[in-house]
């Protein structure tokens, strides 16, 4: 075989298909916050298969919990060895079952069981459901000589589940507040810390306002309070005039998307204002 | 109900779903809403030729992967890629390239006025008003020029998480 023939071949060879027919990920899993009671000591989340096509899933847990980095970043801390004084459930929860196969549109309940150790002291214990979602393998047709390729794709979706015993009690702190002009957006850093047995869930807004108090710009976002973090938000201009202005921050605990509303635990609200001033 | 039933009876297996839906779905509801990420469209390189790169453009829309991520409407979420550095099959690679420019996200599901952003880091993004989140990757395969036959494989794993509970 010639060089030019050989290279040919090669080039046939690895006409490759990487748009295989792969099946795609997807399952819903509902709640996304879980929370066991004490005296009832177990909970269901729902995993909803709906994609087209089998889904093998696995259920796993880990302490976590929202943390920030040096840049002010939000994620979700797994902490795979929890220090002795963290609030930690992961290593008492049980999920029933781990591992399942859902076929398309199929329904399961995942059962988690808490058995907590005695004399537990009263407060909130924390951990991460991971639900693992990835299509069923299938085995792709290869022609002799050609290469298939494909990317598959495996699904994390994290939620939270936390147990409570006993009387609750939380708050927020608020440990830093500071406003900058960075372009075309003002740059908050808002540092949260938590007092109490419980974490502080709520919400976070944030406010430009003129004068007049009106508003030219706004953010909130619902937001928890396990650790402490500093966060670096980025709330756009929109194109607000230059002036005086104040930057209005408050941290109440009014959720939506948790319900009923009796599982938000009371705390008082916080509010601060900074003076920012916008050049032309 | 009854009766309608027995009139017409091919209505039974409808009648059994929304039977069943009714009693799941205040159970969904309970405690907090849905999260649910899902794809929509795999990576697709096409055709492949020895030692010739080939890169996709996460703004391309018929061969970038495609993923949407539902959930509660306004949301804040995190989600972070882990991305292979080759693909396989058996012993031989193929390597797969990711830079600052490969993904891309979207709250309305079109690219028009898709945002770019580097999926080797996290991504911190907000749920549309109907609780939606379209995100776009692209990527480099880099075949070698005596890079050997076979079904290569490998896997993209996408974790999302609320930020606020």
């Amino acid at each position: 075989m010639t060089p030019r023939r050989r290279a040919a071949m090669s080039a046939l060879a690895l006409a490759v298909a990487l748009a295989i027919a792969l099946p795609l990920a997807s399952v819903l899993v509902a709640p996304h916050a879980v929370f066991i009671d004490d005296r009832a000591r177990t909970a269901q989340v729902y995993l909803v298969n709906t994609s087209s096509a089998p889904e093998e899933v696995e259920i796993g847990l880990s302490y976590g919990y929202p943390a920030t980095d040096s840049a002010g970043n939000i994620f979700v801390r797994l902490v795979e060895t929890p220090e002795p004084g963290d609030r930690s459930a992961a290593a008492w929860l049980r999920v029933f079952p781990r591992r399942i196969t859902l076929q398309a549109g199929e329904r399961q309940v995942v059962r988690v069981l808490a058995q907590p150790p005695a004399g537990l002291a009263d407060g909130e214990y924390w951990s991460r459901m991971i639900v693992t979602s990835r299509a069923v393998a299938q085995n792709a047709a290869e022609a002799d000589s050609m290469i298939a390729v494909g990317v598959s794709m495996e699904l994390r979706t994290i939620i939270s589940v936390t147990y409570r015993k006993g009387r609750l009690e939380t708050a927020a702190r608020l440990t830093d507040f500071r406003a900058t002009i960075e372009g075309d957006s003002i740059i908050a850093w808002v540092g949260m810390a938590r007092d109490g047995n419980a974490a502080f869930l709520g919400t976070l807004r944030l406010a430009l306002r003129d004068a007049n108090e009106r508003a030219h710009a706004e953010w909130d976002t619902p937001i928890a309070v396990y650790e402490p973090w500093l966060r670096r938000i980025a709330v756009p201009l929109d194109g607000t005039p230059a002036g005086a202005y104040t930057f209005h921050l408050r941290v109440d605990t009014e959720r939506t998307d948790i319900t009923p509303a009796s599982l938000i635990l009371p705390a008082p609200v916080i509010e601060r204002s900074l003076g920012v001033e916008i050049s032309p | 109900m009854r009766t309608l039933l027995r009139t017409f009876p091919h209505l039974r297996p409808l009648a059994a779903v929304l039977v069943v839906w009714g009693v799941l779905a205040p159970a969904i509801t309970a405690q907090g809403r849905q999260l649910n990420p899902a794809g929509r469209q795999d990576i697709a390189f096409g055709t492949l030729f020895p030692g010739v790169p080939t890169t996709i453009s996460s703004t391309d829309a018929l061969n970038a992967g495609q993923f949407e991520v539902r959930g509660q409407r306004n949301s804040e979420v995190r989600i972070d890629f882990v991305l292979p550095a080759s693909l396989a099959t058996g012993s031989f690679t193929l390597p797969l390239l990711f830079t600052a420019g490969d993904g891309s996200f979207s709250t309305t599901g079109s690219l028009a006025g898709a945002t770019s952003f580097d999926p080797r880091v996290p991504l911190v993004a907000r749920l549309s008003s109907n609780g939606r989140l379209y995100l776009f990757l692209g990527g480099t395969v880099l075949p070698g020029s005596q890079q050997a036959s076979g079904s290569y494989s490998g896997t993209v794993t996408i974790n999302a998480a609320y930020t606020g509970n």
